[in-house]
């Protein structure tokens, strides 16, 4: 049974990857993103019983970063880059480098086990449990570390994308 | 002192200072005098702490059932004392840079240094403290992050000019794919050793047969992260443009702290968490990694009409010879990489340092403007300020690596170390560089003391830098001449 | 899994997905085959609750809404780690949650901080 929810999931990102690249709008390859993120958060729920992390992926992927993205599209002009003419040199280069990370990934698949998903194993996890203990007693260090990177990010928006006052002061 | 004291010091005083600065109470200037007051402390706080054995969690799972004796995330050995010190030292210089050039006249498209601008480097020395002491992938990560995110920031900061955006979305974009070929390669190591602990991965790993294929692969990719940190060729690319637009202090950090960041990882992630065998994986790549950025970086830095440029190019150079010392693995049952390469990178480095940041120091007084920074405004600055041309000098000699200054220390150090493992290609191909070197360091020297100024105005220094540029002189003949500083560094 | 047991589980659910995309594919489709074809100007305009519309609904954004969307990536990112910790901090002792505490205050900070800087206002 479980391969069939796969294979809807992949045929859904490949589908939907694919309109990321042909879309001449940028709205939509935007929106085709968020769907391509969707099925891989399906994917990370049903195929591998990682329900915290289905939910992370929706909630900063498909939340968040989409709505940066649509926000950075809106700022541009949208018409313009529909009128936009395609690069074969990028086409050919983005095949190349497509290409050579499947075979990449391919050759590692074929020289090694495969690795059991915890789903597989029939034990229910509760995997946000899990995440939360490892977090907060052997990784705490790097948890405490993400609370500074992130206050860098808020001095960040201050001084990269607010029009600052001219100050003689300083 | 409880370990993690100097990053603990260095946030708590940045989060203080940003609270104080949002509300108005602290000018600019005083932040920058309280930095400089933190990295001090710091630095002391470092030196009082005796050196730790075992990597260490800072809390565990109580109800865990396997034991996480010697797997930690954090390790303060000599190495991790060593390079926190290097990097204290190098954000104090650079916040003193910072300072020196808030007291420039500010021009139409120039933003003023704010107090942000102080705040940010103590956010990057405590990553860059942390990344001496990773001893877990997750850490190393992390820490890298935190750096790299904040020098994002800092390289932009001039966001009205042209150059200075340029720069900035060069670093954002080319650092961005580096992150994600560590990320994957860390990925693919973490994943088939189904740990991300140093110790972990080397007990799995540290076997007479070769790295599996995943694990070989995930190694290569983690490099081509780290060789991006380091501006090695061919991930080099964004190093001269960057550090044309970013402003002369982030060049400078850059240049000292961001490299020396990305040899400590590099160093330990070899040393620790691989062992001899997987030198067969990483020997040839760095070799000709080396190889290129030597020889590339040296010639190149010959044609540059500006300064920061130039040094860009030399800097890859620089990386170049670094990596010969890196090489110093493959012996069997020995360490990742030898005593005698640690030691060599550690020296060269400290040299680098010292010559980097002076010239550094000097540029940014000396070229207040992107149009100052071509090397023709250097011509008889003898003439105009002759200390500011005495540091610039015997900074450019010793980085080209003559005799009675610090850099021939570092440079003997990598040349012995290529002979005693055997790289003799390498070897050639880095003394040719460095004759190449003499040339483009040596033009500068030349164009200093026997050329005609364009303006002849002099260039006032106020006291206190005097006195730092005199120290910064007579270190780089001190270490130069006495050899057995940098063994006592090292330890 | 036993295949009978995860049709009883995921079946429902798909039965769920397959009568909701039917629900409302069909009366779409009805429309499209029987409603009759006028279309104008006005009918064709944006809906903007009954006002009548003005321009375009693809317009430049002010680049001011962009740094709300920035901080709400800061703070998404942080109820994230919140949630973890939720599920599982009964069992863990008093030092994660200083940690946390030290987390939510470091986020508190960059919150005053955006505020006083004006993020926040919107001129």
């Amino acid at each position: 049974m479980e391969p069939i929810l796969f294979w809807i999931f992949s045929l859904g990102m490949i589908v939907a990857g694919v309109s990321v690249i042909l879309n001449r709008n940028p709205v939509a390859a935007a929106l085709s993103l968020a769907v391509t993120i969707v099925f891989l958060a399906l994917m990370f729920g049903f195929c591998l019983g990682a329900w915290f992390l289905m939910v992370i992926q929706v909630a900063v992927y498909a939340g968040a970063v989409m709505v940066l993205f649509l926000f950075i599209i809106m700022l541009l002009d949208v018409k313009e880059e529909e009128t936009r003419t395609r690069s074969w040199s990028y086409a050919v280069m983005g095949s190349a480098l497509a290409l050579f990370m499947m075979c990449m990934v391919v050759l590692v698949l074929r020289a090694t086990e495969p690795v059991k998903a915890a789903a597989d194993a029939g034990v229910p996890v509760d995997d946000a449990q899990q995440i939360g203990t490892l977090l907060f007693t052997k990784y705490l260090l790097p948890f405490e570390i993400t609370s500074v990177l992130l206050l860098v990010a808020a001095i960040g928006v201050v001084l990269l994308s607010l029009t600052h006052k001219r100050e003689s002061s300083s | 002192m409880p370990y993690l004291a100097p990053e603990i010091i260095l946030t708590a005083l940045a989060i203080v200072l940003l609270l104080l600065e949002a509300y108005g109470a602290i000018s600019a200037r005083s932040v920058g005098i309280w930095s400089l007051v933190g990295i001090a402390v710091a630095i002391v706080v470092t030196l009082f702490t005796e050196v730790g054995a075992e990597p260490m969690y800072f809390w565990t799972d109580p109800n865990a059932a396997e034991g996480t004796a010697g797997k930690g995330l954090y390790m303060w050995d000599a190495t991790a004392r060593f390079y926190k010190l290097f990097f204290l030292g190098t954000t104090g210089l650079v916040i003193w840079m910072s300072m020196e050039s808030a007291a420039q006249p500010v021009g139409p498209k120039t933003q003023p240094i704010r107090a942000e601008f102080y705040i940010l480097p103590l956010f990057v020395a405590a990553g860059m403290c942390l990344l001496a002491s990773a001893a877990d992938f997750m850490v190393l990560f992390v820490s890298l992050e935190l750096v790299t995110i904040t020098f994002y920031i800092l390289v932009a900061y001039q966001r009205e000019s042209a150059t200075a955006l340029e720069a900035g979305v060069k670093y954002l974009i080319l650092g961005g794919l580096a992150t994600a070929f560590l990320v994957m390669g860390i990925a693919y190591v973490a994943g088939f050793a189904g740990t991300t602990s140093f110790a972990g991965i080397i007990a799995k790993y540290n076997t007479p047969d070769h790295l599996p294929v995943a694990v070989a692969l995930g190694l290569l990719m983690i490099l081509v992260g780290f060789g991006f940190k380091i501006a090695s060729v061919p991930f080099h690319l964004w190093a001269p443009d960057v550090y044309q637009g970013a402003p002369t202090p982030i060049t400078a950090f850059l240049s000292v702290g961001s490299k020396a960041a990305g040899f400590i990882v590099l160093v330990r992630v070899l040393n620790e968490a691989f062992g001899p065998t997987a030198y067969a994986t990483w020997g040839p790549a760095l070799t000709a990694i080396a190889g290129c950025s030597l020889v590339l970086g040296n010639f190149a830095a010959m044609h540059q009409r500006n300064i920061k440029r130039m040094l860009a190019y030399s800097g890859v150079g620089h990386s170049g010879f670094i990596l010969m010392a890196v090489l110093s693995g493959g012996v069997p049952d020995g360490p990742g990489i030898a005593q005698a390469g640690m030691t060599a990178v550690a020296v060269y480095l400290a040299t680098y340092f010292l010559a980097s940041l002076t010239a550094f120091l000097v540029i940014t007084i000396v070229s207040p403007t992107p149009e100052e920074e071509s090397i023709r405004s250097y011509n008889g600055l003898w003439q105009r300020s002759p200390l500011l041309a005495a540091a610039l000098a015997a900074s450019l000699i010793s980085l080209a690596g003559i005799p009675p200054f610090a850099g021939f220390v570092g440079k003997l150090g990598a040349f012995v170390v290529a002979l005693q493992f055997h790289h003799y290609g390498l070897f050639f191909i880095a003394a040719i560089s460095a004759v190449a070197g003499l040339y483009y360091y040596l033009g500068v020297v030349k164009a200093m003391f026997w050329s005609e100024p364009l303006e002849v105005t002099p260039i006032q220094v106020s006291v206190p830098t005097q006195v730092l540029l005199t120290i910064l002189i007579f270190l780089l003949i001190a270490t130069g001449l006495c050899m057995e500083v940098f063994a006592w560094l090292v330890r | 899994m036993e295949t009978d047991a995860y049709i009883a589980n995921y079946g429902t659910i798909a039965l769920f997905i397959g009568v909701a995309v039917l629900f409302a594919v069909i009366p779409l489709m009805i429309a499209a085959i029987i409603a009759p074809r006028k279309p104008g100007r006005v009918k064709g305009d944006t809906y903007e609750c009954g006002l009548e519309s003005k321009g375009d609904a693809w317009v430049q954004f002010h680049a001011q809404y962009y740094h709300y969307a920035l901080a709400f990536v800061i703070f998404d990112v942080e109820a994230l780690f919140l949630f973890p910790w939720a599920v599982a901090f009964t069992n863990l002792g008093p030092g994660p949650f200083l940690a946390i505490c030290a987390f939510v205050l470091i986020l508190a900070e960059s919150l005053v901080y955006l505020w006083l800087k004006g993020v926040l206002d919107i001129k």
